[in-house]
């Protein structure tokens, strides 16, 4: 690891700590105003683009261990698809980055061009809404549409964020063609989704590990119970092999094997939240599943972000479909050349 | 607590041109020695495929005792290089059961605390493929606890005498050496008072008896040691050491792809058939087995590459083979619920030898359930 991304990660670990401290019963399920102002003046909320694009620097590795750290506390903020989607798609295609929070949304082609989405995460906090749509050929048209001109219907998800509905008045949605394979977008997807799963299974691991050596019963700590270290061993399992599958498909941006690698941890890691998730809840018992616990911000968006833009069946799926070309052998596609 | 359970640290191995010329190598070898009949594909190669030829032919191509120095046979190359070449082979399910032992882990031990007597006597002969190891470790009534055996090794006029029973001795009756796990003295500390050493097979006072598997195959074994000289040059480390040291190699033997790739050759038919006529349904299920399989991979690669700076992991080796002997297992059970048995007959074999070697998969190299106590007291210690 380079000296500047253990700077990084020391930073924006000490950030969300901080945040974090104030305890449970402090803080906000569905968006903290003041942390993302705090992170914008860090540049953590661009990070990942390059300055040229109006963007604070730093690579995939970079905006990913940020996406880690927030997602260790469960924080309440969406740096993963304002920064590393949005933020992202805008500057691929070359356009300005406007301030503030950056909404996303995926429209089927046909929607255009009245159309009305649920779903839209942190659609109310947005000032810009960023649109993308799939055009013939395989490449995103994609459109940037000012918050303020739609009517947002507040919804939310299963981990308490804002998930709203937007309706976007005729003619805002003004699409510009751009050369961003469809492709590309679905990696980052999976990419994001496996960086923000393994954060959050950190933090269940590292709280379970926590209460498990605090808690006593029958005269001694629960950590000490057999049953109880297989739990903790299996979490331990999940947690190191989300984050080495993110490292990994890190180590493949861009080569030919990033796609498979990307797909790949993305298919672990949501297939992983599930069990990991009801491992950190049975070890912590009962004040696990009350909100004076910290468990619950983890474990909620655990189940929220194992579907957000596609489930563990449909990565694998994805993955499959990958490998089905005809007269080779599967190994040669999973022990590449110049692949670790 | 370790560096891999760590949220933080995380260092994957750096994989060169040289070991990409050297996956190139290998993969076209073992597809040509399949291809001449050298060898049939199956499940579980490391440790049913008994092949000396076959090791030989390995040997003589520098891929056996490849991490120790030229001066013992060696070829002075790095434990990822040695990671390419071991999963190459096992993903081709070939027969590399002979040396397999004598490789990973007797010669290592003995290069680095052998006696140089013993270093000269047996690692020229481990890399040129025609040696070979077992571990005298169980014994009747010490199989998890380990630290319980009673086999006594006694001092006698320039060595040892050794009595005792060891079981579960996986190819005895073929291999050269013993590493046998001996009671030197009785302290009160139990991990004390054990030592390490090498029984030549051919000793008088050595009787194998074969115990045979639920299939009927002749793997174990029982090794009854009766009065057996053992030279002193045959001791590994120190009287007393044998405890560490045994410990210390856990890391070699459970953080190898072998941990993971026992059903490799089945997890290829599978994908086999799912490409000549699937479903969604299972390319799904191939897909979720090879991100398992990638994950494993890379977790096990930075275990490597940890030995490789002369860390000793044994935590994160524990964990790997707890995760990877279950994902093993996983493998057969999802293979054999997705396709009938009729129609490919090499499939339904390699489902079979799936399902017959799966009990050892999470017994051997220590049990599931006692891995899963080490990692758990290494996250836990203060
Ligand atoms: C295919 C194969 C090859 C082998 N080859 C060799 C070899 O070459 N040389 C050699 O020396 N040995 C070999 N072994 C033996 C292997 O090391 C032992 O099987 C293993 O250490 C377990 O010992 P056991 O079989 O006596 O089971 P036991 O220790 O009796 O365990 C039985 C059950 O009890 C559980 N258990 C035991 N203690 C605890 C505990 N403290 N906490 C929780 N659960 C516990 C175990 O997990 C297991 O489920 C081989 C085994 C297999 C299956």
């Amino acid at each position: 690891m380079t000296d500047d991304r253990a700077l990084l990660r020391d930073t924006a670990a000490a950030v969300f700590s901080a945040w974090a401290a104030r305890g449970a019963a402090e803080l906000p399920d569905d968006w903290d105003e003041a942390l993302w102002l705090e992170l914008e003046e860090l540049g953590f909320t661009l990070v990942g683009i390059s300055e040229e694009a109006g963007g604070s620097g730093g690579d995939l590795a970079a905006s990913l261990d940020v996406v880690r750290a927030a997602s260790f506390v469960g924080a309440p903020i969406p740096v993963a698809t304002s920064a590393l989607i949005a933020a992202w798609l805008l500057a691929e295609a070359g356009r300005e980055i406007p301030t503030g929070v950056l909404a996303f949304l995926v429209i089927d082609k046909d929607m255009c061009p009245t159309v009305a989405a649920d779903a839209v995460a942190f659609g109310r906090h947005a000032r810009h809404i960023v649109v993308a749509k799939a055009s013939a050929g395989s490449v995103l048209d994609l459109a940037c549409v000012d918050r303020s001109v739609c009517a947002v219907e507040p919804g939310e998800d299963i981990a308490g964020e804002p998930s709203d509905r937007v309706e976007f008045p005729p003619s805002s949605l003004d699409f510009v063609s751009t050369s961003i394979p469809v492709a590309a977008l679905q990696a980052r997807f999976a990419i994001v989704s496996c960086a923000v799963i393994s954060g959050l299974l950190d933090g269940a691991l590292a709280s379970s590990v926590t209460y498990a050596t605090q808690r006593a019963q029958f005269g001694r700590p629960i950590s000490r119970f057999q049953s109880v270290q297989a739990m903790l061993a299996e979490l331990a399992g999940y947690a190191s092999a989300a984050r080495v599958a993110t490292e990994t498909a890190i180590a493949l941006y861009a080569s030919p094997s990033w796609e498979l690698a990307s797909f790949s941890a993305a298919a672990y890691a949501a297939e992983a939240a599930g069990p990991a998730a009801a491992l950190a809840h049975q070890i912590h018992g009962a004040i696990g599943f009350t909100d004076e616990h910290p468990l619950g911000r983890l474990t909620r968006r655990l189940w929220a972000w194992r579907d957000v833009w596609g489930n563990e069946r449909m990565w694998a799926e994805r993955l499959g479909d990958q490998l089905m070309t005809p007269d080779t052998r599967l190994w040669d596609a999973l022990a590449t050349a110049s692949g670790p | 607590m370790t560096s891999l359970l760590q949220a933080a640290a995380l260092t994957l191995p750096h994989v060169s041109e040289e070991t990409d010329a050297l996956r190139h190598d290998v993969r076209a070898f073992v597809r040509e020695a399949e291809d001449r009949g050298a060898f049939t594909p199956r499940c579980d190669s490391w440790l049913a495929g008994f092949s000396p030829e076959f090791s030989r032919e390995l040997a003589q191509r520098g891929w056996v005792g490849m991490t120790w120095p030229a001066t013992y046979g060696g070829h002075e190359q790095t434990a990822v290089a040695r990671y390419v070449v071991v999963e190459e082979l096992l993903a081709a399910g070939a027969p590399v059961a002979a040396h397999w032992i004598a490789d990973r882990q007797s010669g290592p031990q003995i290069y680095r605390h052998g006696t140089e007597s013993l270093k000269r006597r047996v690692l020229p002969a481990i890399s040129r493929g025609e040696c070979y190891f077992s571990l005298g470790m169980s014994e009747p009534d010490s199989g998890s606890d380990l630290a319980s055996i009673r086999t006594t090794a006694t001092t006698t006029d320039g060595g040892w005498t050794v009595s005792g029973t060891k079981v579960w001795t996986s190819h005895a009756h073929r291999s050269h050496f013993l590493t046998a796990l001996c009671r030197t003295s009785e302290e009160d500390d139990r991990h004390a008072g054990l030592s390490l050493l090498v029984v030549d097979l051919a000793s008088e006072g050595v009787a194998v008896r074969p115990i045979r598997l639920i299939t009927g195959a002749h793997h174990f074994n029982e090794v009854v040691l009766t009065d057996v000289f053992v030279p002193d040059e045959m001791l590994i480390g120190q009287e007393g050491d044998g405890w560490r040291l045994v410990t210390s190699e856990l890391a070699l033997e459970r953080s190898g792809p072998e941990r993971f790739m026992s059903t490799y050759p089945l997890l290829e038919a599978f994908a086999g058939q799912v490409r000549s006529k699937s479903t969604a349904e299972q390319r799904a299920a191939l897909g979720a087995l090879v991100a398992r399989l990638q994950a494993l991979r890379h977790l096990s690669l930075v275990v490597s590459g940890v030995i490789a700076s002369g860390g000793d992991p044994v935590v994160e080796a524990a964990l790997v083979k707890d995760m990877g002997t279950r994902f093993e297992r996983d493998v057969v059970e999802t293979a054999r619920r997705h396709f009938t048995r009729t129609g490919d007959a090499t499939f339904a074999r390699l489902i079979d030898e799936g399902l017959l070697s799966a009990p050892g998969f999470t017994l051997r190299g220590g049990t599931n359930e006692i891995l899963r106590g080490i990692v758990a007291r290494a996250l836990v210690a203060p």
